[in-house]
């Protein structure tokens, strides 16, 4: 039993005491009496006592039962429990609300801009009002992640309202896919009477809400029993007004790593908008771009031709003011950028946020062994020499290379650095491919070829179980009777995107005469460059565990860092690619975009609690709004990340080291008005829903009547006790009528009895008469 | 003028209570020696001066007392029988126990009063049976007869000697103010150390609350009967004993030592008054069965008509016994 004013039940409880207190102290008030007949009364007493005990308890146990029943029915007692009443109880109403980010899309209704979830609140609102005291209502809501709010329902209407009102739009999705097993479940829980609950989905089904194209979870009763006559399932009429409203549904740095050098330090910035929610219309879009330290940008101006949808803008930017002693710059040399828009239906939608690495130089370290004494000729020069001279061709390169002989390879090598190039991986100890598997894993890039002085290469298996990859590289080389050439069409990767253009023309003269060939069907990896005969020939992926989702083509996962694989040994003896042009942009490019694809990719998405790439060093997150956030052992955040921004990661120290972007998933604002017909069959798949009416939503509340609410019940026994207290206490009160009063005694005709000693009674008793 | 004994005692016989008590006269039931010739029956029955009645003969009566007139009239045999007005003498014995202290009326301000009374401020028992027994000396003094008073609660207190003398009246009423009420009673110590002082018959007036045990007084009343002493029992209940309406619950604190008591008075009462009632019963059929008068007096109540009624009763008693 539970009551919607819990605190009068008490009160009810407490309240015993008063009549306690009030005999115990009108015990103590009362004056002695001083009494001759003391041997009348001790008769009295001795003959009545057990019977006016009994009379002092039942009363007072009426008086107490009378306080504590009232309480109980002022507190609106309901029997919740399976019970003698449980077969008429009380109603059970279940309110799952689509707050996901399309319901804050505000329309103009009655003059007043309101949003749809306003609107669902209303509705939820206007159904529990309606609810009979001995009513309970649970409320679920539908933004990711879905949450039972009140489950199980509860009966306290008022605390229910207030606690609708409060209820704001998330900028998550909508995730009716986790929150309609959370509505199963909390039905399920109501036992028998689950039968007579009605569960109403209040939402507008706009397109970011309702992925049409996804099927829902089945809403059907789990046992049979059940199955036969379960709960009401009510949906909300798809709204189908237009609601336009224009979306940021990217930004994309070319080249996430800018490399700034005095007051030199450009990029440049993609941002591609959309629009939905029904008629697209002539119409004008500014677009804007702000970043930490980022000197006024021009906005764009979109100009919208009618039914167009998609469009996208580009931004120069020079970030070398953010580098150069600003204090926007951060430790790790991170800035942010975001990209706006003017204010329209969906606000959240309006805006995204990018992180880029600024650097003046970048950090490698090249892990090989050298070789000392006579300079070898060109057809013998080690793949680190080719690589560093690469890496350096002039002495204002802005790459800084390191070496470091593989078996000494220790954590202190790898701190600070920005990519780790392995020419020698058969000479690595475990060691070492333990510290090169944590400096991947905490977001560094990882770039590793073959060596070039052995056939056997037993040192494959150790690489991919260390970075945990997928990938079958071959034990033994590979040498074509013909040498292989470069593909003439090489796929889009992200890692050559500035030399895409040019990658045919530098491509062309390359050969390769050996190769320690990857099993393509099984890498699961993206290919950067492949050979003619369509082996990959350059591949990357991101480490990850056994099984996990690096599947072709897919963007590096959120927060790791990344490997590169090169299926040959950078030497003359394996190819021409040391001497030809190709050699030098390939190597930077990989680099340069390779660190920035890292870190341009640590953006994720609202809703999500995702594992950061910082490792066990972040020890908290800071929201845009200055909202604390912890991060666990398994570095992610303890809750899941509710609203867009950039996000600073904190040391264990409260030390900013680093930033991260966090984004609303476009779709999930989209706001297209979808077909009444389409919805109503989506979700009928799911269950056996039904389309409430718009204007009664309560219409089939009326149908599963109220129960009996224990509270009438307990005020008619309260009535009850309190004509049984008066009946008893007059009638133990041995009260008598005024006329009464002194003829008692004269009955039996005995003198002086009840004091009238009149001389006709005394002439009665008298004993001579 | 400073307030004695003397004075009090004068405002027991307010001039009311002896109007109303002068038309009667104070028979005794019994014949009693007396010593002095007044208007009771003498026990010497047959040798005194006046004519009682006429008993026929029977063998071995003395013929001294036959009528002659009569034989002569009716030829039969007729024994005169004779009776001797004798002197009466009255011993009134007062209750003064703890309980004797109860009363309920508001005292006013010329009722006099004892000690309890001036204590509580309130027309005690113990008032209404001094005022009793100053207006019964008065008026047995007043028709020759001589009076004792005996005080008593668990033993005799106070004894005064039976008397006619003048000033007799002053001493019983002088004792009767000044006497304290603290104890509790022993009806049957009293009456034995009563009866072991008194040879000669007499008339004894208890004035009482009478609250003992109803054994105890029938074994007291016994010995008074068994002595042929004549008993009138004059019970003195105050009005609130009588109704008990009390209408809240309080502690109830016995007078006698019998602890306290806290109980709601509103339900006790209807057994209470059956107590009482029984009680009162029991100690009237007592008295009857001894052929004594018995009568309960509300202290609210004036002492004057009462004491009136109560001797009116006990002249009509006597002459019809008479007649009989």
């Amino acid at each position: 039993m539970t009551f919607v004013t819990a605190g009068l039940a008490v009160a009810g409880a407490v309240s015993i005491l008063v009549p306690i207190l009030i005999h115990l102290l009108s015990r103590q008030r009362r004056r002695p009496i001083k009494w001759a007949a003391m041997r009348f009364l001790l008769e009295a007493l001795r003959k009545h006592r057990r019977r006016l005990q009994l009379q002092q308890l039942l009363l007072l146990a009426v008086r107490c039962l009378i306080l504590a029943v009232l309480g109980a029915a002022l507190a609106r007692p309901l029997l919740q429990a399976a019970g003698m009443l449980d077969g008429a109880g009380s109603r059970v109403v279940y309110l799952l609300i689509d707050n996901g980010l399309a319901s804050g899309a505000r329309t103009v209704q009655n003059g007043e801009r309101r949003s749809a979830l306003e609107k669902s609140i209303d509705v939820a609102v206007s159904l529990v009002e309606g609810l009979g005291p001995g009513d309970s209502v649970g409320v679920i809501t539908a933004a990711r992640p879905a949450r039972g709010l009140v489950v199980p329902p509860s009966s306290d209407h008022r605390a229910i309202i207030e606690l609708l009102r409060t209820l704001e739009p998330a900028e998550a999705p909508t995730d009716l896919h986790a929150a309609f097993p959370l509505l199963r479940a909390a039905l399920d829980e109501l036992g028998p009477r689950g039968d007579r609950a009605v569960a109403y989905l209040l939402s507008e089904f706009r397109s970011g809400s309702a992925r049409l194209e996804m099927a829902l979870p089945s809403m059907r009763a789990s046992t049979s029993t059940a199955a036969e006559s379960g709960p009401r399932l009510l949906y909300a009429p798809a709204a189908q007004t237009v609601l336009p409203n224009t979306q940021v549904v990217s930004i994309e740095p070319l080249r996430g790593l800018i490399l700034a050098e005095g007051d030199h330090g450009t990029g440049q910035v993609s941002v591609a908008l959309a629009r939905c929610g029904g008629e697209l219309l002539r119409d004008v879009t500014r677009v804007r771009l702000v970043g930490d330290g980022l000197p006024p940008v021009e906005p764009r101006v979109v100009q919208w031709a009618a039914g167009q949808a998609q469009a996208r803008v580009e931004f120069m930017v020079n970030l070398a003011g953010s580098f150069s002693g600003d204090r926007s710059a951060r430790n790790d040399g991170s800035v942010s950028l975001t990209a706006v828009l003017d204010d329209d239906a969906l606000a959240p939608d309006n805006a995204r946020h990018t992180v880029l690495l600024l650097r003046s130089r970048v950090r490698a370290l090249l892990v090989g062994r050298r070789s000392f004494g006579v300079d070898a000729d060109l057809d013998h020069l080690p793949a680190g020499q080719w690589i560093g001279r690469a890496l350096e061709p002039s002495d204002r390169s802005p790459i800084d290379v390191v070496e470091v002989d593989p078996a000494a390879l220790d954590t202190v090598d790898v701190r600070g650095v920005d990519v780790t190039l392995v020419t020698r991986p058969d000479l690595l100890n475990e060691q070492g491919w333990s510290v090169l598997a944590s400096f991947v894993r905490t977001g560094g890039l990882l770039l590793v070829t073959p060596p070039g002085e052995a056939n056997v290469h037993g040192w494959t298996e150790q690489f991919t179980e260390a970075m945990n990859l997928p990938w079958r590289i071959d034990l033994e080389v590979t040498e074509p009777e013909t040498p292989l050439l470069l593909a003439a069409e090489q796929p889009p990767s992200e890692l050559l995107r500035l030399i895409s253009g040019d990658l045919a023309e530098l491509s062309r003269p390359v050969i390769v005469t050996r190769l320690l060939a990857v099993d393509p069907a099984s890498t699961h990896a993206r290919t950067v460059l492949s050979l003619a005969d369509g082996s990959p020939l350059v591949i990357s992926a991101t480490p990850g565990r056994a099984g996990a989702d690096n599947t072709r083509n897919a963007p590096p996962r959120p927060g790791a860092g990344l490997v590169i694989y090169i299926a040959v040994s950078p030497t003359l003896a394996w190819t021409n690619l040391p001497a030809q042009p190709l050699m030098v942009p390939l190597m930077h490019e990989l680099i340069k975009q390779g660190i920035g694809l890292i870190k341009t990719s640590q953006r994720y998405a609202v809703g999500e609690q995702p594992a950061l790439g910082f490792g066990s060093v972040a020890a908290a997150l800071v929201d845009p709004r200055g909202t604390n956030l912890s991060i666990n052992a398994e570095g992610r955040p303890d809750v899941p990340l509710a609203r867009g921004g950039v996000y600073d990661v904190l040391d264990h120290a409260r030390q900013r080291i680093g930033l991260v972007a966090v984004n609303i998933d476009p779709v999930a604002g989209r706001t297209d008005p979808q077909d009444q017909a389409v919805v109503d069959e989506w979700m009928g798949a799911s269950g056996d829903w039904e389309v409430f009416a718009a204007d009664d939503p309560a219409a089939a509340l009326r149908t599963a009547d109220s129960g009996a609410p224990l509270a009438g019940i307990l005020l008619v026994a309260v009535l009850g006790l309190i004509l049984l207290e008066t009946a008893l206490a007059r009638w133990f009160s041995h009260s008598l009528p005024p006329g009464k009063i002194g003829s008692s005694g004269g009955a039996d005709g005995t003198a002086g009895m009840a004091g009238t000693v009149s001389m006709a009674e005394a002439a009665a008793i008298a004993p001579h008469g | 003028m400073p307030e004695t004994a003397a004075v009090r005692s004068d405002q027991y016989l307010a001039p009311e209570t002896l109007v109303q008590l002068a038309p009667f006269e104070l028979r005794a039931k019994m014949v009693v020696e007396g010593v002095m010739s007044g208007m009771h029956r003498s026990p010497y029955q047959g040798m005194a001066v006046e004519f009682a009645e006429h008993r026929q003969y029977v063998p071995g009566d003395d013929l001294k007392h036959l009528d002659w007139k009569v034989y002569g009239r009716s030829d039969k045999l007729y024994i005169k029988r004779y009776q001797q007005e004798t002197n009466l003498d009255v011993i009134l014995l007062v209750d003064a126990s703890a309980s004797m202290s109860y009363g309920s009326l508001k005292v006013k301000s010329n009722w006099g009063g004892t000690s309890a009374s001036r204590q509580e401020n309130l027309w005690t028992k113990f008032d209404h049976a001094t005022a009793v027994a100053a207006a019964l000396a008065y008026l047995c003094l007043h028709q020759q007869d001589r009076v004792g008073l005996v005080v008593f609660a668990d033993e005799v207190t106070t004894l005064i000697s039976r008397s006619g003398a003048r000033g007799q009246w002053r001493r019983i009423v002088g004792a009767l103010s000044g006497e304290p009420v603290t104890e509790r009673t022993d009806l049957l110590k009293v009456t034995n150390q009563v009866l072991g002082k008194i040879g000669n018959r007499a008339l004894f007036i208890i004035i009482s609350d009478l609250l003992e045990d109803p054994e105890i007084i029938r074994q007291s009343l016994a010995r008074f009967r068994f002595r042929r002493h004549d008993v009138i029992l004059l019970q003195m209940l105050d009005r609130q004993e009588l109704r008990f309406e009390f209408s809240q619950p309080a502690p109830f604190v016995g007078l006698e030592g019998e602890g306290r008591l806290r109980i709601d008075p509103r339900a006790l009462r209807e057994a209470y008054l059956e107590a009482v009632s029984r009680h009162l019963h029991e100690v009237s059929r007592i008295a009857l069965s001894f052929g004594f008068d018995y009568h309960s007096m509300d202290t609210h109540e004036p002492v004057g008509p009462a004491l009136a009624f109560v001797l009116a009763r006990r002249n009509v008693h006597i002459k019809r016994s008479k007649v009989s």
